[in-house]
C-alpha cells in the first residue's frame, strides 16, 4: 500500500478510532497508543479486507477487538500482580479517575461513574453500549461491526442498560 | 454522599453520555503513527541483519571447524608417509 493511500485512511478514520479507543481504555495516552496499533494492523492486513462491508466498519471491528484484547491482557497482569478481596462485579467506591473530554461539564461526575460501570459489563454488552453511546452508531451500524443481527444488538443494549441500572443503584446505595 | 433520590440519580447517570461530543485524535496523530511504523520497520531490518550476521558467523565457525579437522587428518597422514619413507617401510600403517 502506498504511504499516501494509508495516510488517507488514517486521516479519514483517526477520530473515530481514537474516540472509540478512549471509550474503552479510559486513558488518553493508552487510547492514542491503541489507535496507532489499530492502524498498524490495518496496514498489515489491508489485503484481507474483502470489501464486504464499509472500510470504517472493518476498522471499528479491529478497534473493538484490539481494545478488548488489551483490557484482558491488562486485567490478567493486574490480577496476577495483586491479590484483591474487593469484588470485581461492583463499582469501587472511590473517585473515578477518567473524565472524557467531550462530556458536558454538568455531566462530568456522573459520566465518570458511568464509565466505571460500563467496565463491569460483559464484553458484547460493553462493545454495543460503547459504540452506541461513545460513537453514537446506529443499531444497524453496530450490528455490522459486531456481525450480529439488529435484534441481537437491541437485546444486548437492553441488557446492558439493565445491568448498568443494577450496578449504579448498588453504587449509589453504598456510598 | 448518598443521593436522596437514587432512581433519579441512576437515570441521570445513565443519560450522562447522551450529549457527549466525540473526542478528536491528537494533533499530529498521522505523523506520529508513520514515524512509529518507520522506526519499527528499521528495528525489524536491524534485527534481521543481526540474525543474518549471527547465521553467517555460525556457518563460518562450522566451516572453520571442518577445515581444521580435515587439515589435522592430512597432517597426520603426511607425517606417517614421511616416517614410512624415511624407514623404507612398505604396506599401510
Amino acid at each position: 500500500m502506498k504511504e499516501a493511500d494509508f495516510r488517507d485512511i488514517v486521516n479519514e478514520n483517526q477520530d473515530r478510532v481514537y474516540n472509540t479507543c478512549l471509550g474503552f481504555m479510559k486513558n488518553a495516552v493508552e487510547a492514542q497508543d491503541m489507535a496507532q496499533e489499530v492502524f498498524i494492523h490495518v496496514y498489515q492486513n489491508i489485503a484481507k479486507f474483502k470489501g464486504d462491508s464499509k472500510l470504517s466498519t472493518w476498522i471499528y471491528r479491529i478497534t473493538t477487538n484490539k481494545c478488548l484484547e488489551e483490557i484482558r491482557r491488562k486485567g490478567r497482569k493486574k490480577r496476577s500482580a495483586q491479590l484483591s478481596d474487593i469484588s470485581d462485579e461492583a463499582i469501587q467506591n472511590q473517585a473515578p479517575d477518567f473524565f472524557h473530554p467531550g462530556v458536558a461539564m454538568e455531566d462530568k461526575e456522573r459520566a465518570a461513574i458511568l464509565f466505571e460501570a460500563i467496565e463491569k459489563l460483559p464484553d458484547p454488552q460493553r462493545v454495543a453500549f460503547t459504540l452506541s453511546k461513545i460513537e453514537q452508531l446506529s443499531y444497524e451500524e453496530i450490528s455490522k461491526v459486531m456481525e450480529k443481527s439488529i435484534s441481537s444488538v437491541e437485546s444486548l443494549l437492553f441488557r446492558a442498560k439493565k445491568n448498568l441500572q443494577k450496578l449504579l443503584t448498588h453504587y449509589y446505595e453504598t456510598i | 454522599m448518598k443521593p436522596s433520590n437514587i432512581p433519579r440519580e441512576v437515570e441521570l447517570t445513565l443519560t450522562s453520555l447522551d450529549r457527549l461530543r466525540k473526542a478528536n485524535a491528537p494533533t499530529g496523530f498521522a505523523n506520529d503513527l508513520v514515524s512509529r511504523m518507520i522506526f519499527s520497520q528499521d528495528q525489524v531490518r536491524w534485527i534481521n541483519r543481526a540474525k543474518l550476521a549471527l547465521v553467517a558467523m555460525v556457518a563460518m565457525a562450522i566451516l572453520n571447524g571442518i577445515l581444521m579437522y580435515k587439515n589435522q587428518i592430512n597432517q597426520r597422514s603426511v607425517m606417517l608417509d614421511s616416517i614410512a619413507q624415511e624407514y623404507h617401510l612398505t604396506g599401510n600403517l
